[in-house]
């Protein structure tokens, strides 16, 4: 072909012409015909008037005319063969070229294109701005026209629509496509949506499905109970509100269809979200299309458990009975069972309707679909060998990842339309990429469609883009994704100075801590681990937990973004299922919290109590990121710090700072001990991001724990508008009444209640002190506070 | 521009006109899906069959009840059939007299024109 538009050819000078008259025009001249044809009849018949037929001719030419308008003009066909560009270029492109072509001038030409404006609203670009770096030199537009045609494909006979152009544009320009670098886009990303547009286009290009005809059903028996409790998957797709995408498992449709022409019940197994439903829904159309000549307009009808359960109370197998009675009596019905378990008998809601199918399903009378989970087909095949042992499993896998684009690309054009909305590219990879890290228990390309559909709500000015992806999943799931705001960025940066305000000293624990949250925060952390862990060694009262506490409350917003396990309780073998216990449990467990929340704290305090079993399965915990529950369903860890703090070997650090008064080169011989003790194993310990030693605190220090919890008391009075403060002599009363080597600080918050909280209450209820008021307590308040009453 | 019409008007507009009015018969006969109706002609009318039982009077009786089935299924198909030949009759009428007045249509311009100056 040669690169070349010829804008005096034949085609040309159509389009201009075309464009000059418009569809003003055309509407005025149609009316016009219509006007002249009535009055010519009006004159020829009635008045027998030779003007008539004047009026006669001119309207059967404007009609000429009109015709030529829109099936020539407005169309214009291409050229076949093309020997030139103007003989494919579009008609709207064409009328606005003039010599000389340059890529500017084309880009400018594209303005109102709407194939040009769904690459530029889908990469969320600004046609102004490319324009500005586009290139004004002629010679510059040959290899944009190469690469137009190169995307259409050399050797298509296919009009050169807009898209093909804008892409080439932009990926022709290097200005431009440093210019778009800044924004994130890449060349990769404009070829993807360009390869969008194009499916768009391929799909639209397709002759519409004929689906029989009005005597198709006419061979069928009827099913009129069946109607009140199913959805006839059929009749959606003929209706046309049926579209669903199943690139990634067509392959397996024939293997369903030659199971079901044999009457074998089919049994489609994998995760939630990896596309069974959309399956059906494409085995439904291409039924109805006729091309399977045994099962030629069969219709798929999926069977409500909600409505069968409620409606058939007390009659339950009488009323399904009746249903594949029907069923089976109109002979070209397909039963599909989404979420089969629940009529299998397992999980709540479900009911069990193995008994009154299996001989159904050994007659081979009843055509079905059965969908399950990986799981849940092992339960059914364990439970009732026979029944599975009619069903052909189909495995379905999650698509790679560019098929899933495809799927959630092609599934946004119609949360687009109905939703009337734009759904950008970077949306789109944002939810891909975010569901991947977030959602565990679902495959793709159902989670990235749900996160898609469930940010919706969130679209700022109609248009979704990956800042409404990240806070749609935020708000969903309480994770933090988005970039951090200044506010945000403020406390992360001072994380260690706002810990300290309730903490006191334990500088190294608290840096490591902080610096963790800081990587995960910032995505520099390895995604497929948790964002930090770390096991804190020490003697008891030090503030190994309450670091925990401290970090819950100052970043995650409260206490109880703090996941706590009291490992004492989990010493037998048994306990570890009570851990991986399955979410349809009573009990709340780990793996339910961390479910709930995905962005927390998780404390497993005294954790050397743990039973072997448990602390084993902490390795696969520290090391994947990811616990799997009884079921097979997976919980991630990998949004939160694992805490693991224990006082194995405390007296050893105790003696250590009676004796050196510090910690240092004190850490790894103290490790080996606890490893050659066997407290420990050296895969455990080698896990965790560090192992922080904390030192017990000494009585300055104490002093300002005491100050500490004072203020917490002030914080709850605070409601009454009183104050408490203690004088000197009553502060060191209180730390050496607080303060016991083997508890550290722990029995201070009960000194504290004993006799400032004791205090206080006698002074309220008494009326010693009204609102406004300030009380000091002296040391001798403390000791007629702490004096035994016998 | 005069030039470029009718070079349409006998090209490309002719062609697309004749494909197009040819589509017309087949897809009335696809819509009624006249192919299907003769496969299944003495088929009973949506399977409504009585499957009898014991003792003559049943047997009877269900050959009687499936013979009405049938009839009433061959008598709509047999309808439909018809109004689906009618309507392709009147189709390739239809598209005989389109292909007969597009090409004259510029003769009948002109048969106008020295009707109304004469």
């Amino acid at each position: 072909m040669n690169f070349s538009v010829r804008l005096n050819s034949q085609r040309s000078k159509k389009a201009r012409l075309a464009a000059r008259l418009g569809k003003g025009s055309y509407l005025l001249l149609a009316t016009l015909t219509i006007i002249c044809f009535a009055a010519s009849l009006l004159l020829i018949i009635v008045k027998s008037n030779r003007y008539g037929y004047l009026l006669l001719a001119l309207s059967l030419l404007i009609s000429m005319f009109c015709l030529w308008y829109q099936g020539d003009l407005v169309q214009l066909p291409i050229r076949f063969p093309a020997k030139y560009l103007d003989d494919v270029l579009p008609a709207a492109v064409l009328a606005k070229l003039r010599d000389p072509i340059t890529p500017q001038q084309l880009w400018n030409t594209l303005a109102k294109d709407v194939n040009a404006l769904f690459i530029t609203n889908h990469l969320l670009i600004s046609p102004q701005l490319i324009s500005q770096y586009l290139s004004n030199e002629e010679h510059d537009t040959v290899a944009v026209w190469q690469q137009a045609m190169y995307l259409l494909g050399l050797e298509s006979n296919r009009l050169l629509h807009g898209g093909a152009i804008a892409a080439a544009l932009i990926t022709t320009s290097s200005t431009a496509l440093q210019q778009l670098n800044q924004q994130n886009i890449s060349t990769d990303d404009v070829m993807e949506v360009y390869e969008w547009l194009e499916r768009i286009l391929i799909y639209e290009a397709q002759p519409k499905p004929f689906f029989g005809g009005i005597g198709r059903d006419w061979t069928s028996g009827f099913a009129p109970n069946l109607e009140n409790f199913s959805q006839n998957i059929s009749l959606t797709i003929e209706r046309g509100g049926g579209y669903a995408h199943f690139l990634s498992h067509a392959d397996v449709l024939n293997g369903i269809t030659h199971s079901l022409s044999q009457g074998i019940g089919v049994a489609l197994v994998g995760l939630t979200g990896v596309g069974k439903t959309s399956l059906i829904y494409g085995l439904a159309e291409r039924l109805l299309e006729g091309r399977d000549k045994s099962l030629e307009y069969y219709q798929v009808v999926s069977l409500h458990a909600s409505l069968i359960l409620s409606a058939g109370a007390g009659r339950l197998e009488e009323l399904m009975t009746t249903l594949l009675g029907e069923a089976i009596q109109a002979g070209n019905i397909i039963i599909f069972l989404d979420d089969a378990q629940l009529f299998f008998g397992n999980g709540p809601g479900a009911f069990d309707l193995s008994q009154i199918l299996l001989p159904i399903i050994q007659n081979r009378r009843l055509k079905l679909i059965a969908a399950l989970t990986p799981h849940e087909w092992q339960t059914l095949r364990a439970n009732n060998e026979a029944l599975a042992s009619h069903f052909t499993p189909i495995i379905l896998t999650e698509p790679t990842k560019a098929n899933t684009m495809k799927i959630s690309e092609d599934t946004a054009n119609m949360l687009e339309a109905q939703n009337h909305i734009l759904i950008s590219y970077e949306a789109i990879r944002e939810a891909f990429r975010l569901s991947g890290h977030y959602i565990q228990d679902q495959a793709n390309p159902g989670k990235t469609i749900a996160l898609l559909e469930q940010a919706v709500p969130y679209a700022v000015q109609q248009t979704l883009t990956a800042e409404t992806i990240q806070s749609s999943i935020e708000k969903m799931i309480g994770v933090k994704v988005a970039k951090a705001d200044a506010p945000e960025a403020a406390v992360l940066l001072h994380l260690e100075d706002k810990i300290h305000e309730r903490m006191i000293n334990q500088i190294r624990a608290v840096n490591v801590v902080a610096d963790a949250l800081r990587r995960g925060r910032a995505g520099v952390a390895n995604p497929q681990r948790p964002i930090g862990s770390f096991l804190f060694l020490g003697p008891t009262g030090v503030g190994k937990t309450e670091l925990a506490r401290s970090l819950a409350a100052v970043y995650y917003g409260n206490e109880h973004q703090l996941i706590r396990l009291d490992m004492s309780e989990y010493q037998r073998p048994q306990d570890l299922s009570r851990i991986l216990a399955s979410s349809s449990s009573q009990e709340v467990n780990l793996l339910t919290s961390i479910r709930q929340q995905p962005f927390a704290v998780v404390l497993f305090d005294e954790f050397e109590k743990a039973h072997p079993n448990i602390l084993n399965l902490c390795l696969q915990l520290l090391d994947e990121g990811q616990l799997t529950d009884e079921s097979g369903r997976p919980a991630s860890f990998r949004n939160a710090i694992i805490i693991a703090t224990s006082n194995a070997g405390s007296i050893d650090i105790t003696k250590q700072i009676q004796k050196a008064g510090n910690l240092d080169n004190f850490e790894r011989p103290f490790l080996d001990r606890l490893i050659a003790s066997g407290i420990f194993k050296t895969e455990l310990i080698n896990r965790f991001d560090e192992v922080v030693l904390f030192r017990p605190l000494n009585e300055k220090e104490l002093v300002s724990v005491a100050k500490l919890m004072l203020k917490e008391v002030n914080q709850t009075l605070t409601d009454k508008n009183i104050r408490v403060e203690l004088t000197p002599e009553a502060l060191d009363m209180m730390v050496k009444a607080g303060y016991d080597p083997e508890f550290g600080a722990r029995s201070m918050r009960r000194i504290i209640q004993k006799t400032v909280e004791n205090v206080v209450a006698v002074k309220i209820l008494s009326g010693q002190v009204t609102s406004g008021g300030l009380i000091t307590l002296s040391a001798q308040d403390l000791a007629a506070a702490t004096a035994p009453t016998d | 521009m005069i030039i470029a019409l009718f070079q349409w008007w006998y090209g490309a507009g002719l062609k697309k006109i004749s494909q197009n009015i040819s589509y017309w018969p087949s897809i009335i006969y696809r819509n009624f899906s006249v192919q299907l109706l003769l496969k299944h002609l003495f088929a009973p009318w949506h399977r409504i069959i009585n499957p009898g039982g014991r003792g003559l009077e049943m047997r009877f009786r269900a050959v009687l009840d499936n013979f009405v089935s049938r009839l009433v299924g061959f008598t709509s198909r047999v309808l439909v059939i018809l109004t689906a030949l009618i309507g392709m009759l009147g189709a390739v009428i239809a598209a005989l007299v389109l292909l007969i007045v597009w090409p004259c249509l510029p003769l009948v311009i002109v048969y106008c024109l020295v009707q109304g100056i004469s």
